[in-house]
C-alpha cells in the first residue's frame, strides 16, 4: 500500500497595501508600505494607463514560511510619460514617480508685445 | 433555576463584552503594526513591520525580560503636492514585552531590513528543551 503525498504550494496570501498618491505640476507620486519585499521581489508594470503593482513577501521559517503577496492597481493619468517612471524601494516603502509629458506641464505663454 | 441561568448567561454576556472591549482596544493598537512573536527551540523571535522608520528612530531596549521596541514615523505630503489617496499613517511606536522564557540577554541580537525589525533572543541553555536518557 501506498501512501500519495500531495505536494503543497506555499500558502500564498494577498494583502492590499497602503499607499498614498500626490500631485504636482511635474506629475504624480506614489508610495506604498511594502513591509518585507526586497527589490528582486517586486514588479511594477505600466500597461495601457494601469500601473500594477504586485510585491511578494517570503516569510521566514520562525513566522511559519509562506507569502504574503502585496498587489495594488491604479489607473493613471494619459498624459503620463511611460518612459520616465522610475521607482525605489526603501526600508519597506516603495515610492513610484510617474511624470507627466512634457505637452501636459502647465507652461507660462509669454505676451508678445504688439 | 431558571435565575441561575439568566445569572449565569448574565455574568458569561458580561465576561464576552470584557474580551470584545480588549480585542477592540488591542486590535485598534495592532491594525497599524502587528507584532509577531514566534519561539523555536533555540530562540525566540520578535518582529514587527515598520515601513518608512529611519534606523536613527528605532529603539530596542531589553531590562529585566522586558524588552521595548519603539520606532516612528512621518507621512508628510511632499513639498507643494496636493493628495489623492493618504492610507499611510504616521506612526509613533512602542510594545513592551515580558519574555515567556528566559533568554541569554548577551546574545540578543536586531536587524531591520526592508522595514521589518527583527529580534532574535536566543533562549538561555537551561531553557532549551533536553532529551533526558533514561538510566538502565
Amino acid at each position: 500500500m501506498s501512501t500519495e503525498v500531495q505536494r503543497q504550494e506555499a500558502p500564498v496570501r494577498v494583502i492590499r497595501p497602503a499607499v498614498d498618491a500626490f500631485e504636482n505640476e511635474e506629475g504624480l507620486l506614489l508610495r506604498a508600505d511594502l513591509p518585507g519585499v526586497a527589490s528582486d521581489g517586486l514588479d511594477i508594470e505600466l500597461d495601457a494607463g494601469v500601473l500594477t503593482l504586485s510585491a511578494r513577501r517570503p516569510l521566514p521559517a520562525h513566522r511559519g514560511g509562506g507569502v504574503v503577496e502585496y498587489r495594488r492597481r491604479f489607473y493613471v493619468p494619459r498624459h503620463t510619460d511611460g518612459e520616465k517612471v522610475t521607482a525605489r524601494l526603501e526600508r519597506g516603502v516603495l515610492t513610484v514617480e510617474l511624470p507627466k509629458a512634457d505637452a501636459a506641464k502647465p507652461r507660462r505663454i509669454p505676451i508678445s508685445a504688439a | 433555576m431558571l435565575f441561575r441561568f439568566d445569572d449565569f448567561d448574565r455574568a458569561f454576556e458580561m465576561v464576552n463584552q470584557i474580551q470584545r472591549r480588549l480585542d477592540r482596544a488591542l486590535d485598534s493598537d495592532r491594525s497599524a503594526n502587528p507584532v509577531g512573536l514566534h519561539e523555536t527551540e533555540d530562540a525566540l523571535f520578535v518582529s514587527v513591520d515598520l515601513p518608512g522608520v529611519a534606523e536613527d528612530a528605532l529603539e530596542i531596549t531589553l531590562k529585566e525580560e522586558v524588552l521595548t521596541l519603539a520606532g516612528k514615523r512621518d507621512v508628510e505630503p511632499p513639498e507643494g503636492h496636493r493628495a489623492h489617496i493618504q492610507e499611510r499613517r504616521p506612526y509613533s511606536f512602542t510594545r513592551s514585552f515580558s519574555l515567556p522564557s528566559r533568554v541569554d540577554a548577551e546574545g540578543v541580537t536586531a536587524r531591520f531590513t526592508d522595514g521589518v525589525l527583527t529580534v532574535e533572543l536566543p533562549k538561555a541553555e537551561a531553557a532549551k528543551p533536553r532529551q533526558i536518557t533514561l538510566s538502565a
